[in-house]
């Protein structure tokens, strides 16, 4: 039986994506008042179906629907920051879907479930501000302390401590976030793909087993910035050379036979002084390596190291190095998967196990509790741009599994 | 700071390495049936790639050959390929050699037993025992990953 309303996700989706800076696609950055105000449509939205309703100190918002049962609970959601010049889909409609779910079973007097329900909006998930990503889920198992939110910081020198106090967070609380996961069961988050295999095999469904991790560095290359027509070629110390080698190491790395499944990316890249007329004396570039195997997300990104150090000794220009964020891979329990095909196969929506690319909040809530993960399809693959689009009828399929998943789940272990 | 070319960024205690191989291997093989679904953990290269890291060490040195039953070759094959020694499987369709002599190292993907996994290792005068997965532990054995 199909429960979802297109109509209604599509509202929701276009209601929360008005919530943005100027510009196209959607920007509402991590710890932003526009971050906060899209939490605050979630916890309206949720408040209005009588459901309890609070924010942590990590600004993580949780809806909570009583099951009939004193049971440790279940929980979906995911996350409403976006990237700059983002989609209106990654992480939105994994809330979204939370929010339908609430709002099929408040209008239903046939669905019932043993356990409580939580519905959550993580914060901060995107690692586009403060290079880290899933912060509000890292705080919520226990991760990060206090001391690391004060040594994050963004481009403009803004910490992830000053930030949340700017939206009226206190930092120094976050402790209080934790989970405690003798209250939870399970977690599942529907998320879009952003990829293209499901779009390329026609099936509305994915089934994540694997999610990657990512290990980050900012790369720092010193040369010495000289006049570029005084300056003869030999002798140089452009920095910027010796990135270019960088950033083409890590792609022939990456792409290599070794490397099956590993991506590396060079997304930022800052030369300084900037100049036309200048050699370039300092070049910042940020280094992110995902992968699904552990060991060899890290030895890809030593290797990738290497090959800049070999670069810079090659064109006189010193390398620094810092690692900004590292996470694991993981494998995603079994047990859970099974309920999420079986959900699927029961409303006749094919699917596939599949690895997920991207990092993800259930990934790391996985480290305390277990979790799954449901994929829709994304238009073309394509992510983090403002083309990014799931269809709401797409859409209504991952919640009709996502709510066939959660009662076959409210039910295990009970009995 | 400079790595050698095969090092890891070391970002993670060994600790923290088998805790998650632990719990990968944990969430690979368990159905919801509660049934263990072992061949899960042999078929995933981020999972062999581990275990044969942190089996390595324990490879005696002096060791001329890695020998396996057919279930367990996954892994004897990533041990292989981490330390450089060649491995044969035993059993009704043997695979590779193992000449009289050669000292051996059991590789045993699952050990449920100290009993089974002694006979085993007694059948091919292997005097160490390496597994994949512990289900009891066994103070002869050892063990990547161990699950009481």
């Amino acid at each position: 039986m199909k429960y979802a309303d297109p109509a209604r996700l599509a509202a929701l989706i276009d209601r929360l994506a008005t919530i943005s800076d100027a510009g196209p696609g959607v920007t509402r950055l991590a710890y932003t008042p526009l971050e906060r105000q899209a939490h605050e449509v979630f916890a309206d939205h949720m408040s209005a179906l009588g459901l309890k309703v609070w924010s942590d100190a990590a600004g993580n918002t949780i809806a909570e629907r009583q099951g009939s049962e004193d049971l440790p609970a279940l929980g979906t959601g995911s996350h409403l920051d976006s990237v700059p010049r983002g989609g209106r889909f990654d992480g939105i409609a994994g809330v979204v879907a939370a929010m339908e779910v609430a709002t099929i079973l408040a209008d239903s007097d046939d669905l019932h479930h043993r356990r409580p329900l939580r519905f959550v909006a993580f914060a901060a998930e995107e690692g586009a501000r403060f290079g880290l990503a899933c912060l509000g889920s890292r705080l919520a198992a226990g991760l990060n302390t206090p001391d690391d939110l004060e040594r994050l910081k963004d481009a403009d020198g803004v910490s992830v401590a000053e930030a949340m106090r700017g939206v009226g967070l206190d930092p120094a609380l976050t402790g209080e976030a934790r989970w405690d996961p003798q209250d939870w069961y399970a977690f599942v988050e529907l998320h879009v793909e952003q990829g293209d295999v499901l779009e390329r095999a026609g099936l509305p469904i994915g089934v994540v087993d694997t999610v990657s991790g990512s290990t980050r560095l900012r790369l720092d290359l010193i040369g010495r910035p000289s006049h570029t027509g005084a300056t003869p070629m030999a002798g140089r110390s452009d920095a910027l050379v010796a990135a270019a080698q960088v950033v083409l190491a890590a792609d022939a790395v990456a792409g290599d036979a070794r490397h099956r499944g590993t991506r590396a990316t060079v997304g930022e890249l800052r030369v300084s002084p900037g100049s036309v007329t200048t050699i370039p004396g300092q070049v910042s570039l940020s280094l992110d390596v995902r992968d699904v195997d552990s060991d060899r997300q890290r030895r890809t990104a030593a290797e990738i190291v290497r090959h800049a150090q070999a670069a810079g000794d090659d064109r006189g220009v010193r390398l620094d190095y810092r690692l900004i964020g590292d996470s694991s891979p993981v494998v995603l329990p079994l047990w859970i998967r099974d309920v999420l095909t079986a959900a699927a196969a029961s409303h006749g929506a094919a699917y596939r196990v599949m690895t997920s690319g991207a990092s993800h909040d259930a990934q790391i809530i996985n480290k305390i509790i277990p979790a799954g993960m449901l994929f829709v399809p994304s238009r073309s693959g394509v992510s983090h741009v403002p083309e990014e689009w799931t269809s709401p009828e797409e859409l209504a399929t991952g919640v009709d599994v996502l709510l066939s998943a959660l009662l076959r789940l409210s039910d295990e272990g009970t009995s | 700071m400079s790595f050698p070319v095969e090092t890891p960024l070391d970002v993670q205690s060994i600790e923290v390495r088998r805790a998650e191989l632990r719990q990968d291997v944990v969430n690979a093989v368990v159905r919801q049936s509660g049934r263990l679904e072992l061949s899960a953990m042999l078929t995933r290269p981020s999972i062999l790639r581990r275990m044969a890291s942190l089996l390595a060490a324990h490879v005696p040195p002096g060791t001329d050959r890695l020998v396996c039953s057919p279930g367990s070759l996954p892994l004897a094959a990533a041990l292989a390929l981490e330390t450089g020694v060649p491995f044969a499987v035993l059993g009704d369709v043997p695979m590779g050699d193992l000449f009289p002599g050669e000292k051996a190292v059991l590789v045993v993907a699952v050990v449920s037993t100290g009993a089974s996994a002694a006979a085993l290792a007694g059948a091919a005068g292997a005097e160490t025992v390496l597994a994949g997965l512990a289900l009891q532990q066994t103070p002869k054995i050892i063990a990547a990953v161990e699950l009481s």
